[in-house]
């Protein structure tokens, strides 16, 4: 009777990841590169980098009382939670845009949307890495583990892989996008 | 063995649909873009055209149950066969282009798959059910298992998708949803049936006629619908928007 119960409510559970699956597949949409900056969300990389930076880390917690240090090192690491979920938000949507561009005739713009493709994945596996360290962080702001670099490294490769790929189909457009990533 | 119109009719709604399938694949030029596919429905065409002559046959007492019971369970293996080969054409269709994720995802499959087999054997062998030990029995734990491990790799490549945000086409999401609800209702049936015994055996036999139906109806229903993500919608390049101008410029002056 277990087993029998078991199996149904595994095969219901699949069931429901398929609907989940089915709905998201039919929300999905891919940005017109034009109005790319109207779906994405702008990301402060240096603001991003001086909260991650273990120095500027190491400098408050000498000159602040350990409590003190421990409420301003969560609501630091809480900030940079934010820019980690806007980085993954960002590296979804590049993610449809260099996808619906891999098989373009043109070898150039279908090379660069395969690179932009690979950022926005490698991206999204760090964010999610760095999401759980973050968390962990916040529980224990006195763990000395660091956390987010690589997350601004493939975010910094991410918005590159961005430059070129625009580059190649809207010049003009490049800085502006670029600029809202 | 009986068949009843409610029989011949799942049965003929689920053929005339992968007929459909096969047309459609073979008229837009598929074949050679999900090759394991076409694989399956050829087969399953096949085994309907073997089954039905057989049921013919032994209805005019010239063959035997018996030659019906092992050439239904034996194709029935085959095409299990074949769907893991879909299904594992599925995946290396949508992560083989991802470098980032290739060795990722080789893992999660590799341990999913060792631990929905392990879980297919824990529950095969405490399984009580009421038929008797025989090959019946045997033959249902052993789809049962299958059904399991299908039902449990789709998901993971679901959640997989899902969880990086891939995009699907439109045909390849089809092919493995249709695949995914087709088991899920496999695996409800066959639980149920194992549980239940002999008694509602013909019940089980129109559930899983019910359920191919529907996996055959979603398939038909993807590969005949456009497909919105492969087109690349990109702004004009402004070379083209020039070359434009000056042909509309001298259209004009005409």
């Amino acid at each position: 009777m277990i087993t029998t119960g078991f199996l149904i409510a595994l095969a219901v559970a699949v069931v429901v990841i398929l609907v989940r699956a089915l709905l998201s597949h039919h929300r999905a949409s891919v940005p017109r590169l034009e109005v790319l900056d109207d779906y994405t969300r702008p990301v402060d990389l240096a603001a991003f980098r001086n909260l991650i930076d273990p120095a500027e880390e190491e400098f408050l917690r000498e000159h602040l009382p350990a409590g003190k240090f421990h409420s301003v090192q969560r609501q630091r690491l809480r900030a940079a939670l934010e820019y980690v979920e806007r980085t993954s938000y960002n590296a979804s949507i590049l993610l449809r845009v260099g996808e619906a561009a891999r098989r373009d005739s043109n070898p150039e713009i279908a090379a660069a949307a395969t690179e932009l493709v690979n950022h926005a994945l490698q991206l999204g596996i760090n964010a999610r890495l760095a999401t759980v360290a973050l968390y962990g962080r916040i529980l224990l702001p006195d763990a000395r583990i660091s956390v987010g670099r690589k997350v601004t490294e493939t975010y910094e490769h991410l918005t590159e892989g961005l430059v070129r790929f625009t580059r190649l189909q809207d010049p003009a457009a490049a800085a502006r996008i670029s600029a809202a990533v | 063995m009986q068949l009843s119109p409610t029989d011949y009719l799942l049965w003929g709604i689920g053929l005339f649909l992968l007929v459909l399938t096969g047309l459609v694949l073979l008229s837009r030029h598929l074949v050679r873009e999900i090759p394991w596919f076409f694989g399956y429905v050829t087969f399953q065409l096949s085994r309907s055209a073997a089954l039905l002559t057989t049921y013919i046959r032994m209805s005019q007492h010239r063959m035997s149950y018996a030659d019906y019971f092992y050439l239904y369970w034996l194709t029935e293996l085959g095409s299990i066969v074949l769907a893991f080969l879909v299904v594992y054409g599925i995946y290396r269709r949508i992560f083989s282009n991802y470098d980032a994720l290739k060795q990722l995802v080789s893992a999660v499959l590799a341990g999913a798959a060792v631990v929905l087999l392990v879980i297919a054997v824990v529950t095969g062998a405490t399984a009580s059910g009421a038929d008797p030990p025989g090959i019946v029995k045997a033959v249902l734990l052993l789809e049962r298992g299958a059904r399991l491990l299908q039902c449990g790799l789709l998901a993971v490549l679901f959640l997989l998708a899902l969880y990086f945000g891939l995009p699907w086409q439109n045909r390849l999401f089809g092919i493995a949803f249709g695949f995914g609800l087709y088991s899920c209702l496999q695996l409800i049936a066959i639980t149920w049936r194992s549980l239940v015994g002999e008694t509602v055996a013909n019940a089980y036999s129109q559930a899983q006629a019910a359920a191919y139906s529907i996996g055959v109806m979603i398939w038909f229903g993807y590969l005949v619908a456009p497909d919105p993500l492969p087109e690349h919608r990109g702004v004009l390049l402004h070379d083209d928007l020039e070359k434009w101008n000056r042909l509309l410029k001298e259209l004009i002056k005409q």
